[in-house]
């Protein structure tokens, strides 16, 4: 999205190395909830995996998007009010579920562009 | 967007398999934090991304209440 309004650098290798790896943890997603060693490992693997695509493209947008955007705001706010953290994991798999909810809707959006335009424009 | 992106049911899915929570408000993250994050989530860190948009767009209240509403049907899940 960046990259169409923003020309932001996009790597299609390193998006692959992240998508290949979230592939390989839903594969053997209910082995996580027994915690066996595959799933365990494969999202040990995920993690590792998706911080070298970060150190190739020099941020973390292969491994955090508008849901970690949203997680950071929630772990703030907990912060603030002095409540026991959550873990980043549980959060941001909540954000995510938020994220989808706005992709899914977004894709049938019909935008009214003159008054985006207009609103912009103050 | 719509080839790429997984749907809720999808991501909900998932969480369910792995004995993840499905909602905030299952782990203490009430209304107001969601709501508030949906406004200022962007300005969180510099990167472009769809709450950007929505902003740009004039879009924020509107998702923010279709969000709210997600949360706030439990039929859903």
């Amino acid at each position: 999205m960046s990259q169409i309004i923003n020309n932001e650098y996009y790597c299609e290798a390193t998006a692959k190395i992240s998508a290949d790896a979230i592939q390989k943890c839903i594969d053997n997603i209910d082995g996580v909830k027994t915690r066996s060693d595959a799933a365990i490992g494969n999202i040990m693997d995920g993690l590792i995996r998706t911080g070298i695509a970060m150190s190739y493209v020099n941020n973390s947008r292969p491994a955090s998007g508008s849901e970690h955007h949203l997680s950071h705001y929630w772990e703030m706010m907990f912060l603030f009010q002095g409540k026991e953290a959550l873990l980043h994991g549980t959060k941001v798999g909540l954000t995510s579920i938020l994220a989808a909810k706005i992709y899914e809707t977004f894709v049938h959006e019909k935008v009214d562009f003159d008054a985006a335009i207009e609103t912009a424009k103050i | 967007m719509a080839k790429t992106a997984k749907t809720t049911a999808f991501v909900e899915d998932i969480m369910k398999r792995a004995g993840a929570p499905l909602r905030p408000q299952d782990v203490g993250v009430d209304e107001k934090i969601v709501h508030n994050s949906m406004l200022i989530a962007k300005e969180v860190r510099q990167r472009y991304t769809i709450l950007n948009m929505l902003s740009d767009l004039g879009l924020t209240e509107k998702y923010t209440a279709i969000i709210e509403h997600l949360l706030n049907d439990s039929s859903i899940i």
